[in-house]
């Protein structure tokens, strides 16, 4: 669209992370694990701190610890020590181990080195190793391929599913913790169990504790990811992802598990095929109270029209967040004009190609991957939205033109409760719409020379 | 209570957990304090792998602590998106950008690196990323960070940083060769960092007149740090030529050869620059602390012995007479809520012994403390330092030869003056190191790892921990607080008279907060709360059995 779009070789306030964060959110969302990043300790120190600000919960991630003679000689004695280690000062109940740019850098084969530890310490706890190497990809597709890791070495190992219910295996983007919540919640109400991988909803937004545990409780257990090949089905929300990252697509491959697929369930459209969804894999109807709630939904959409009409928005952060948002605020009659994402992936640009022009416009959005901040700041500028939706990393764009921005996704660390943010189901997208339009209102408020308050 | 506990216990039951060998090298780092024969500690050794560490790497150091508060030099990291992304004004280093003033401090550079970069190499990227960098915004001067793979791909970012200050002309352009596998934390980096700035930018800039200058050397403005002490040094007449680095530009270093004497804050990250300097330019150098109100008193006082002006001496009186009294009247305020208290500090490589002046001033006992990245003589104090052992870690990281600049070396002071000095208390190029102030019996501890954090917590209880965001969380859920010494909780300033007093009133805040008694919900506990029924007529009645 703009002239001044440039195809910068540098990357200027970058609008994504690398693979290895992305592992280690992963692997915090299984019981008892304790993730190690196989390269310098900073990578894993880095990714602490940064994780920690947003979730304001303890994370502990191990590294393998490399010295200038582990880059020379490679760091397989490194890798045993740091899992040995870990195992006796935490006794977990299994070892993530990720890859970082230096190890993959020196060609580290981690398979091996895995294959070989398990033979040589035949009692350690379970290993699940994944390659994130960090110049590849974004924090994404180390999610992704994480989960997928975990999937295709432990699922198939177990023989019956504990717990109630039929099982539904759920595969999500990096949601909150709150919204996972929402997801057994909706499950359990339709007589079923959501066993989500992985599911940080308590262990990265957890409660004050009488007695100190070393490992955060809560995370999918281990032994229910061996038997997810037992479960009813898979469903897969968000984006359409490259088969290699879609253990729902492996389990149905390997065990003929059926694989759903479908949206992230914000907006009243897209819940209403979750909900659908539920009903018919579970085959039980919607519980009244729920679409008590929808009905509150809809009315809300009504009352705030008038305020979101044509309303121009940016949208901003992982391709799944924006995806989502981009669906929901085309559906309350906002007209988000551009939507970009640091992913160079192109699941983004197809995502939104298939759904299509807002309503309320008659051009297409633009659309941009592999973006930065430092891209998108002249395009804003030129827009001259009236909101952005995304991360932290927005304000100063949002500072510099003085547009509101409405903190979603990841990283948040200058806004309080991220953890808690709720966007998924009629409920979570009421909590959304509600602080959408009191943004939009706060703004008009303040920059009304008079102050009314009757808006 | 503390006192009761048997650290010497305490500490074998920590190690107990490790394998032999582990302990073995563990138990070297954990040490009872004696303050009159101070006993040895091992530090700036290499964390063991999979022991869970405070510390970060060279990269981090370099690129994060030293150059990041500088606001007119473009950091331009070299690598992979993370470490440029993580390091993106993540600490809370202040800086004054008003007016026109250039500040690149809320950008992130960095080249991006991706797969085929890895296998044919980075440079040329690299060197695109310059001149964008360079087009775009005009800097006098941009910093090259070298990630992991750089050095490993066989990028040469010095070659690179040659090539095209030559080509642009007017761009000061240095690179650092801080890849984060070197050293053993962010203290390589430190000198690294150092390193560059010594050879690339001190005395590039033009003599700078003027009345009392010195240079603050290792103060990095967190929460606003180094504008306190601005405020009290112009008070006090004192002339501040450049701060290394908080509120820092590139012209401030470059003339920071023309102040007559370095005064060291953070001994660790900076004294190499406050040895060179003096090298080469004859600057002599002093360790102050500007961390509590006395500390502060007794900082300007040196200050103005150095000098030796009564003018000068006369105006730093009337300056900490006129502060201190506003200080007292807060710490009177607050006393009686964090007397008596206890305090663990592990942070830094200076901050865990100059936040104990504060406790001290709050009547709050440290009962053990470390750093994440000291070394021995930032314990020890340095005239430990003959005999510490170059270990393979240290020995790769650069030690620059420095001689005497023939035009510019200045003796500030004839040995004659410099040994009366001395004598008065000046100590000249020497610091005492945290563990000649700590109690006796004190635990000091190396490198904390995070499952012994959790063993000293769970046995002392303090009343306050000291570290960072990585731990806060952590400790808090031990019913714990944990005061951020890195970012101060996004408070501060902690520095000088003002920064005394804001730590005086937030550390009562924390200690008297009761949040911690509502861990256990009332009906969990035992006769705690019982119901208060109102009866029409007559007063409320507790009922009780």
């Amino acid at each position: 669209m703009s002239a001044e779009v440039q195809n910068y070789q540098s990357a200027g306030n970058p609008c994504r992370q690398c693979m290895p964060l992305g592992a280690s959110w992963a692997f915090k969302g299984v019981k008892g694990c304790i993730p190690v990043l196989h390269g310098s300790q900073g990578c894993a120190t880095y990714i602490r701190r940064y994780m920690i600000s947003h979730f304001r919960e303890p994370i502990d991630i191990a590294s393998s610890s490399f010295d200038e003679t582990t880059v020379i000689f490679g760091g397989q004695e490194n890798l045993e020590k740091a899992v040995l280690n870990v195992f006796n000062q935490y006794r977990p109940d299994i070892i993530g181990i990720a890859t970082t740019c230096l190890s993959e850098t020196i060609g580290d084969d981690i398979d091996r080195f895995v294959r070989e530890l398990k033979k040589n310490q035949p009692g350690l706890c379970t290993l699940v190793p994944v390659s994130t190497p960090s110049y590849q990809g974004t924090q994404e597709e180390g999610f992704h391929r994480t989960i997928y890791a975990l999937v295709k070495n432990l699922a198939g190992a177990g023989e019956v599913h504990a717990g109630e219910g039929p099982a539904l295996n759920f595969f999500l983007p990096m949601i909150t913790p709150a919204d996972i919540r929402w997801i057994k919640d909706i499950t359990k109400a339709m007589k079923g169990r959501a066993v989500v991988l992985p599911d940080i909803s308590e262990t990265l937004d957890g409660g004050l504790w009488e007695e100190y545990n070393a490992i955060p409780p809560g995370g999918t257990d281990q032994e229910e990811i061996k038997s997810l090949h037992l479960s009813e089905a898979s469903v897969e929300l968000g984006t359409v992802l490259p088969d290699d990252w879609r253990p729902g697509y492996w389990l149905q491959k390997q065990h003929g598990l059926p694989n759903l697929q479908a949206a992230l369930p914000l907006g009243v459209d897209a819940t209403d095929h979750f909900m659908k969804l539920l009903e018919d894999v579970l085959d039980c109807p919607v519980p009244p109270e729920f679409m008590e709630i929808r009905s509150r939904l809809t009315d809300a959409y009504a009352d705030a029209h008038k305020y979101l009409y044509g309303k121009k928005v940016v949208l901003f952060g992982d391709t799944s967040t924006v995806e989502a948002l981009y669906r929901f605020t085309s559906e309350i009659g906002m007209n988000p004009v551009f939507c970009f994402t640091g992913s160079p992936s192109g699941i983004l640009k197809k995502a939104i190609e298939k759904l299509g022009t807002p309503p309320v416009s008659t051009t297409a959005p633009l659309v941009m991957e592999d973006c930065d901040f430092g891209d998108a700041e002249g395009i804003i500028e030129e827009m001259n939205p009236d909101m952005l939706i995304g991360n932290s990393k927005g304000y100063k764009i949002a500072r510099k033109l003085d547009i509101p921005l409405l903190r979603v996704g990841f990283p948040i660390h200058d806004r309080f409760g991220a953890s808690r943010q709720r966007m998924l189901g009629y409920s979570g997208t009421l909590n959304l719409l509600d602080q959408i339009v009191n943004m939009l209102l706060e703004k008009k408020q303040s920059d009304s020379d008079i102050g009314y308050t009757y808006i | 209570m503390s006192s009761l506990i048997d650290n010497e216990k305490l500490r074998d039951e920590m190690l107990d957990i490790y394998p032999a060998k582990v302990a073995r090298k563990r138990k070297k780092a954990i040490v009872l304090n004696d303050p009159a024969e101070i006993p040895e500690i091992q530090a700036n050794v290499r964390t063991i792998p999979g022991i869970i560490t405070q510390r970060g790497c060279s990269y981090a150091g370099c690129k994060g602590v030293v150059l990041g508060p500088t606001r007119d030099i473009i950091n331009l990291t070299h690598g992979p998106i993370g470490c440029g992304f993580y390091s993106w004004l993540t600490r809370r280093n202040q800086t004054d950008a008003s007016g026109d003033k250039e500040n690149f401090m809320t950008y992130c550079f960095s080249t991006d690196m991706q797969d085929p970069n890895i296998v044919f190499g980075g440079e040329k990227k690299l060197k695109e990323a310059i001149q964008e960098a360079y087009d775009i915004f005009k800097p006098k001067a941009i910093g090259i960070f070298s990630t992991c793979p750089v050095g490993l791909i066989g990028d040469d970012v010095h070659a690179a940083a040659r090539e095209m200050t030559e080509k642009i002309g007017d761009c000061n352009i240095f690179g650092f060769s801080c890849e984060g596998y070197k050293g053993v934390s962010q203290s390589a980096g430190h000198h690294i960092a150092n390193n560059q700035l010594f050879r690339h930018v001190i005395g590039k800039g033009e003599e700078l007149p003027g009345k009392f200058k010195i240079n603050m050397l290792g103060e990095y403005n967190i929460g606003g740090d180094a504008f306190v002490i601005e405020d009290i040094l112009e008070k006090c007449g004192i002339e501040l030529i450049a701060t290394f680095s908080g509120n820092s530009s590139y012209n401030q270093f470059a003339s920071s050869y023309s102040a007559d004497l370095n005064c060291v804050m953070c001994h660790r990250s900076i004294n190499y620059v406050a040895e060179m300097m003096e090298e080469k330019y004859g600057i002599p150098w002093i360790k102050v602390n500007f961390i509590g109100a006395k500390s502060t008193a007794k900082s300007l006082r040196r200050i103005a012995d150095y000098f030796g002006n009564q003018e000068l001496k006369d105006r730093v009186e009337k300056v900490i007479a006129e502060e201190m009294e506003s200080v007292e009247a807060v710490k009177n305020e607050v006393f009686s809520k964090t007397d008596g208290k206890s305090a663990m500090l592990f942070v830094g490589g200076s901050r865990a012994h100059h936040y104990q002046d504060l406790f001290n001033e709050l009547g709050i006992r440290t009962l053990a403390a470390g750093y994440e990245f000291g070394h021995r003589d930032d314990y020890e104090g340095r005239r430990v330092i003959p005999t510490i052992k170059i270990d393979a870690d240290s020995r790769n990281i650069e030690e620059l030869t420095v001689t005497k600049d023939e035009e510019r070396y200045n003796q500030r002071i004839s040995d004659d003056e410099r040994k009366a000095l001395d004598e008065q208390g000046l100590d000249f190029s020497d610091y005492e190191g945290m563990m000649p102030q700590m109690e006796e019996g004190t635990l000091v501890i190396d490198d904390l790892s995070h499952y012994e954090m959790e063993e000293l917590i769970k046995k002392h209880k303090p009343d306050v921990f000291c570290a960072g965001i990585k731990e806060k969380y952590a400790v808090q859920k031990m019913g714990v607080p944990l005061k951020q010494l890195h970012s101060y909780d996004y408070g501060g300033p902690y520095a000088g008279f003002e920064g005394a007093i804001n730590f005086y009133k937030d550390i009562a805040q924390m200690v008297s907060s009761r949040v911690w008694d509502l861990v256990g919900a009332p009906w969990e506990k035992e006769g705690s709360l019982s119901p208060v029924y109102v009866e029409s007529g007559s007063p409320a009645v507790t009922m009780k059995d």
